[in-house]
């Protein structure tokens, strides 16, 4: 079924601490995060609550942080960084801090890699001298015969 | 043995046991006079409602309840339905703690029992209430907290742990062991 971004999220953690008035709340040691058949593991959570349309953000860290998720197709998406950055409202992740984004045998790594739940639009950027690679695999949903790699610059 | 021997021993075994007794009795009553004076509260007030101000003359706190009962010697306070109004430092929205039970020692630590409830008043406050079994609170610092396991409703989430310790002049919170948070989206 869709990826709800709407779902109950679950946050476990072994302590917890929270800047009422700056709206964040920090969970932190061995923090899972669950909605739906998303998970998200990282030693530290950060959730801040936007101050106009309470939309929360939820940022993650971990060495690294994993972010795992099956889509509409029911094919599994895994991202790990240091820091992502997972925005409901806006149906987006944002992975940076050598990021790397798995999906059906293809992997895209960079330093910061922006994922679109709606789109599935993938946006992969780099620092100036660290380069973007990625390694396509065609999806061999129409049976295509095997391709060789081919490595994009 | 003739008689009058036998008179004046029994006399005296007499006069000794009313000793005896006399001591006995008098020591007694002593001994409860002070229990009396302890377990006996020095006043006692009913719907008690009371404003209490810091040295600089600000309200610190407001405390209301359906009975009071102060014990001077042992320096205790103890209330039935206590409502406390917290006023945190530089005019922050204000706190409400409410319990079955409160005792408040030597002024300034207060212990809470039973459906215990700290409400903020700030509709924009993040933590809306804290649901616990019992609390601590101390009202110059105005810092709450609880070993045991607690509830806090929150705009859009309700967290369950225990270990919790909120500063209302800082507003930070930190729950020593935190066992789950539940986000759901609030229908607008």
């Amino acid at each position: 079924e869709k990826f709800n971004v709407e779902q109950e999220i679950k946050i476990s953690s072994s302590r917890q601490a929270a800047d009422l008035k700056n709206k964040i709340f920090s969970y932190i040691d061995n923090v899972i995060i669950a909605q739906g058949t998303l998970t998200i593991h990282a030693e530290l959570v950060q959730v801040i609550t936007e101050d106009k349309s309470d939309n929360k953000i939820y940022i993650a860290k971990g060495s690294p942080a994993t972010f795992e998720q099956t889509l509409q197709d029911g094919s599994p998406i895994n991202l790990q960084a240091n820091e992502i950055r997972y925005e409901p409202s806006m149906n987006t992740v944002v992975i940076s801090g050598n990021a790397l984004l798995r999906q059906e045998g293809s992997e895209v790594s960079g330093s910061k890699i922006t994922y679109n739940f709606d789109t599935e639009y993938v946006n992969a950027e780099s620092l100036d001298n660290a380069k973007v690679e990625t390694v396509l695999q065609p999806k061999n949903k129409t049976e295509l015969p095997k391709k060789s790699k081919d490595k994009q610059e | 043995m003739n008689r009058i021997t036998l008179a004046t021993i029994t006399l005296f075994i007499l006069a000794l046991t009313t000793y005896g007794l006399l001591e006995w009795y008098g020591a007694k009553k002593e001994t409860s006079s002070i229990l009396d004076n302890a377990t006996n509260p020095e006043f006692i007030a009913e719907n008690l409602n009371s404003d209490v101000y810091k040295a600089t003359g600000a309200l610190s706190y407001n405390v209301e309840a359906q009975r009071m009962e102060h014990y001077a010697q042992l320096e205790v306070t103890h209330f039935e339905y206590p409502r406390y109004t917290l006023y945190p430092k530089n005019n922050k929205p204000t706190w409400q703690v409410t319990a079955n039970e409160g005792t408040l020692y030597n002024n300034n630590r207060v212990k809470l029992k039973n459906r215990v409830r700290l409400i903020a008043t700030d509709e924009e406050s993040l933590i809306q209430e804290v649901h616990g079994k019992n609390l601590e609170m101390d009202l110059k610092t105005n810092i709450i907290s609880s070993e045991q396991t607690i509830l806090i409703l929150g705009k859009g989430f309700t967290m369950y742990g225990s270990g919790l310790i909120v500063d209302l002049n800082t507003t930070q919170m930190t729950l020593t062991e935190h066992v789950q948070t539940i986000y759901k989206k609030i229908k607008k």
